[in-house]
């Protein structure tokens, strides 16, 4: 396995959409976004609404078109493949939403919502798809006769866990999980969480996990990346991000997540609302809500500083911030 | 429909996990129990049965022959008596059954399958770059035809195609399908940023798969509920173009019938047109009554709760 | 001691579903004293939901049945009121907040105008009482741009503004209780810490009594003074919180607990699934609804529904129904 070359990398993504709104005619959702991931690891990416993390999501499986900046995968520009290098990349990467309730086609059986994407890539006979669906199914914990159902039929965690398996039948390198614990009760979500691990362990699948959700995250992340408003405010190996969080965003996330512990009441370190996206503030985007904002954080925009070594596989701890100036 | 909202996401999950077998969840189940429609669905499949009767040649096969005499009262020969002509009115009525259902299939069939088509490629192609002008282009044609008064443009095209015995078909055909192609576009631009779309899209699905596979059905509650509109508009229009004379040829419908008894009233005799318009309201009050019923039964959020 | 505000006996809600008739809500018995923060807590199908629809008189008889030894509204029985008298008291001495802030807006009608409406309507106040009072309400939840949100559609603000406006509406009137369905799941973790802030203050400001419906164990942890955990629309736990969480009697609150990812400075602290699946509301287990996923269960278990009893060790209004609840894992409470 080659450890050098990243499995995925986003470089200086920028993504715009176009909105009609008052005068304005695009918004931009990503701007400027930089990280790789390796082989077999789990990135987590954390941001809130707004934060442009779907955007991204999309934009790598080539729902949108980047307006800026590349996406490689082992090496290539995702976006301007064609032909059967791009069905061959679309084989490897796959992407699990959010809501179980429109992921499933409801018109469809789970079986032929399994077999769709064999039948597409032409992976193995036709007549071993059918068993392909059902070591699918069984990975995820779900029986083969949920086969026959229809998602109506099913609930919410077991309709994520058959979009997970739909994800998993061609054999992928890497899976998007866009929020797709955020809808879930909390034991279905505990089951996923080990599902994925397990996932990671034996079949080396790497994970591209976006959520808001810091706990859920430090569960699954071997790296960490924060979004704020189109930027990236820092990226770190995880036990780092969790021990020693170097952007005051990032703090004061951790600070407002909810701690299930009586015992630890913490006030709010955030002040104000989020900006609108349309029109982000200048500068270093979070000055406007950040407890420890200076001046020239409103002029100058900060650059990449690596605070932390990076190690033969971990990421390298980088923050945006002038704090950091040193 | 707050309430509705709440007792949705709770009693949701009841709907999950063990119900077995009912594709269309609870469509047929609420069918059934809606009164109005069931009467609706009786009346609808006697019609048929009737029609069906006259099409294998067991009914109504008299309609023609003018062996009577003028405006005979009803009789044992002659179970409603007679026309102008001497022909039966009663086996009139019943072969006029086999047109009224020629007619309303396939203007019906016709006219929501193009609507279904045009709606969902405009639907489909709505906003994006480059290909947004099949949207355009579709909506433009909608536009022009609706602001056509209808009837109007109908009997221009029977007119134009006049001798041609499909003629009526296409006029209605031409017509109708728009209020069709306006819902499903609709529907499919709700439908497309929905996740099982974008699944589809990522695997790379051309884009006439996902429409035809994965889109379009979900709009069959829309077009179920057109398909009975458009019967009912169908014969409604034969109706005026018999009037006009540019109805059925070489046959009889219930719209002729009609428009023979506009001078047989004047003279006093009625059974032409009791006869017609009894037939006329009976098929269209079953055709509305379960039009209604399929409605609320597809929507989901209209049950009882 | 605080007054009680609503009090609740042997409230059972019996749904039909395509499988049958179910009883989601099973004989469930509780009351909410003023100024305190409830927290009726579980999972997806668990009931609480419907509870809330209960209370409130939502649910059509032609959905189901709702019966019930009393509900009291400090010295109205609810279970007794006639539709016309439900009316009354929605909106005015019990309000309502909803999960999802787009649709409990009117699209049509500016934020300033709803707001007026409804003090107009519960206050009796004129149109001017009534703008003034909103823009006050406004900056008292917080909003600092109370006149550029008066001005504003619905479908311009973001769902956590939405979210506070529909609070302030619903305490107009200064309700006696607050029912919130849920009411930041669908925010972000910042707006939700601001949310979960406000109704801090209600219950001390005010006196109301809060009911707030939630599956997020974190959310009760951070604001509620006691919470009840449902499961398969019975009660299976009632604790003052800082008890249910350091010493949880009932295996199912121990589970859940076990599942509830926690961030940790010093390392991953690995959630623990809990076996089975929650099973459907038509189709019940006799005896003791959880025994086919807790580890502890016997056939009593599976044979006799477990009472409501004090937890052994703890504070005396810590409840379990439990036959073989857990040792308390404190000394003290």
């Amino acid at each position: 396995m080659k450890t050098d070359l990243p499995l995925l990398s986003i470089r200086d993504l920028v993504v715009n959409y176009p909105v009609s709104n008052r005068g304005r005619n695009f918004l931009t959702a990503v701007n400027g976004v930089s990280f790789d991931i390796h082989a077999g690891s789990i990135f987590g990416l954390v941001g809130e609404s707004g934060s442009g993390k779907s955007s991204l999501a999309h934009t790598i499986m080539r729902l949108i078109p980047p307006t800026g900046g590349e996406v490689l995968f082992k090496g290539e520009n995702l976006a301007q493949m064609k032909g059967p290098m791009l069905q061959k990349a679309r084989q490897k990467i796959q992407l699990v939403f959010q809501d179980p309730m429109a992921s499933l086609s409801p018109r469809r059986s789970i079986l032929q919502t399994l077999i769709e994407p064999l039948d597409h890539f032409h992976v193995d006979k036709a007549v071993q798809r059918q068993t392909r669906a059902v070591r699918a199914l069984e990975s995820v914990g779900l029986e083969a006769e949920v086969l026959q159902r229809f998602p109506h039929e099913l609930s919410g965690g077991q309709k994520q866990r058959v979009a997970l398996a739909r994800a998993m039948i061609t054999e992928p390198e890497l899976i998007i999980a866009d929020e797709a614990l955020s809808s879930l009760d909390v034991s279905v979500q505990a089951r996923i969480i080990q599902l994925i691990l397990d996932l990671r362990q034996k079949q080396g699948i790497a994970f591209l996990f976006i959520s808001h959700d810091l706990a859920v995250i430090q569960q699954l992340a071997d790296s960490v990346g924060v979004m704020y408003l189109g930027k990236m405010m820092e990226i770190a190996p995880a036990e780092r991000l969790f021990q020693q969080a170097a952007h005051p965003y990032t703090r004061s996330l951790l600070d407002a997540v909810p701690v299930p512990d009586p015992a630890h009441r913490k006030p709010l370190a955030l002040k104000g609302d989020a900006p609108s996206s349309l029109t982000p503030p200048a500068a270093c985007v979070f000055h406007t809500r950040c407890p420890r904002a200076e001046e020239q954080c409103s002029h100058i925009e900060p650059i990449k500083r690596q605070i932390g070594e990076a190690g033969m596989k971990n990421t390298a701890h980088n923050v945006w911030c002038h704090l950091w100036n040193e | 429909m707050i309430i509705q909202r709440v007792l949705e996401q709770s009693v949701g999950f009841l709907r999950s996990d063990h119900e077995r077998g009912t594709v269309r969840d609870g469509t047929w189940s609420r069918l059934k129990q809606d009164r109005t429609g069931i009467i609706g669905l009786f009346i609808v499949t006697v019609f048929f049965l009737i029609s069906l009767g006259v099409l294998l040649g067991f009914l109504g096969q008299g309609w023609s022959a003018a062996d009577g005499g003028r405006w005979e009262s009803a009789s044992s020969n002659h179970w409603m008596g007679t026309n102008l002509l001497g022909q039966d009115i009663f086996q009139r009525a019943i072969f006029s059954t086999r047109t009224a259902f020629e007619i309303g299939v396939i203007v019906s069939l016709l006219s929501t399958l193009l609507g279904a088509l045009l709606g969902a490629l405009a639907g489909w192609y709505n906003g994006k770059p480059r290909k947004t002008w099949i949207d355009g282009g579709v909506l433009w044609l909608t536009g022009v035809l609706d602001s056509i008064p209808f009837y109007l443009f109908v009997a221009a095209v029977a007119y134009a195609l006049q001798g041609w015995p499909w003629a009526m078909h296409v006029a209605m055909v031409a017509t109708f399908w728009t209020a069709t192609a306006r819902l499903v576009r609709a529907e499919v631009m709700r439908i497309r940023s929905r996740e099982f779309v974008l699944s589809a899209r990522t695997i790379g699905l051309p884009a006439p798969l996902i429409l035809f596979r994965h889109v379009l059905p979900n709009t069959l509650h829309i077009l179920f509920v057109q398909a009975t509109i458009a019967f009912v508009a169908a014969i409604k229009t034969e109706v005026i173009l018999s009037f006009l004379g540019l109805g059925v040829q070489d046959s009889v419908s219930w719209g002729l019938m009609l428009a023979e008894s506009t001078q047989e009233v004047l003279a006093g005799h009625f059974n032409n047109f009791l006869a017609a318009s009894l037939m006329l309201f009976l098929l269209l009050l079953g055709f509305n009554l379960l039009a209604d019923a399929l409605q609320d039964a597809f929507d989901p959020r209209q049950a009882a709760l | 001691m605080n007054k009680t505000a609503l009090s609740v006996r042997n409230l059972s809600v019996t749904l039909q579903t395509g499988m049958g008739l179910a009883r989601v809500v099973d004989s469930i018995s509780f009351s909410l004293q003023e100024g305190e923060i409830l927290g009726l807590v579980g999972e997806s199908g668990c009931g609480k939901s419907i509870t809330a629809a209960a209370l409130m008189g939502l649910i059509p008889s032609s959905a189901g049945i709702v019966k019930s030894d009393q509900i009291m509204l400090g010295d109205k029985n609810l279970a007794r009121l006639s539709e016309a008298g439900m009316r009354r008291i929605r909106g005015n001495e019990m309000s309502m907040v909803f999960q999802d802030p787009l649709t409990a807006l009117d699209p049509v009608f500016s934020i300033g105008s709803q707001l007026s409406m409804v003090l107009r309507r519960h206050r009796g106040e004129n149109r001017r009482q009534a703008r003034r009072s909103s823009i006050e309400m406004l900056e008292r939840a917080g909003m600092a741009d109370s006149q550029r949100i008066m001005q504003s559609y619905p479908h311009q603000l973001s769902g956590g503004m939405r979210q506070r406006v529909l609070i302030a509406m619903a305490m107009a009137s200064r309700p006696r209780v607050l029912i919130a369905d849920e009411p930041s799941s669908s925010l972000d973790v910042s707006t939700q810490a601001r949310i979960l802030e406000q109704f801090g203050e209600l219950g001390q400001r005010f006196g109301t009594a809060i009911l707030l419906i939630t599956h997020d164990l974190g959310v009760v942890a951070q604001v509620c003074d006691r919470a009840l955990i449902m499961y398969c629309g019975r009660i299976v736990e009632e604790a003052p919180v800082k008890s249910l969480y350091s010493s949880p009697a009932h295996p199912y609150t121990a589970g859940l607990l076990a599942a509830v990812p926690r961030i940790n400075s010093a390392g991953v602290q690995r959630v623990r699934a809990i076996p089975g699946l929650v099973p459907h509301p038509a189709d019940l287990p006799d005896g003791c609804h959880f025994a086919g996923r807790c580890a502890s269960a016997d056939t009593q278990c599976r044979t006799l529904v477990p009472g409501i009893q004090a937890a052994d060790g703890r504070n005396s209004t810590h409840l379990q129904a439990c036959h073989h609840p857990l040792p308390s894992a404190s000394h003290e409470d």
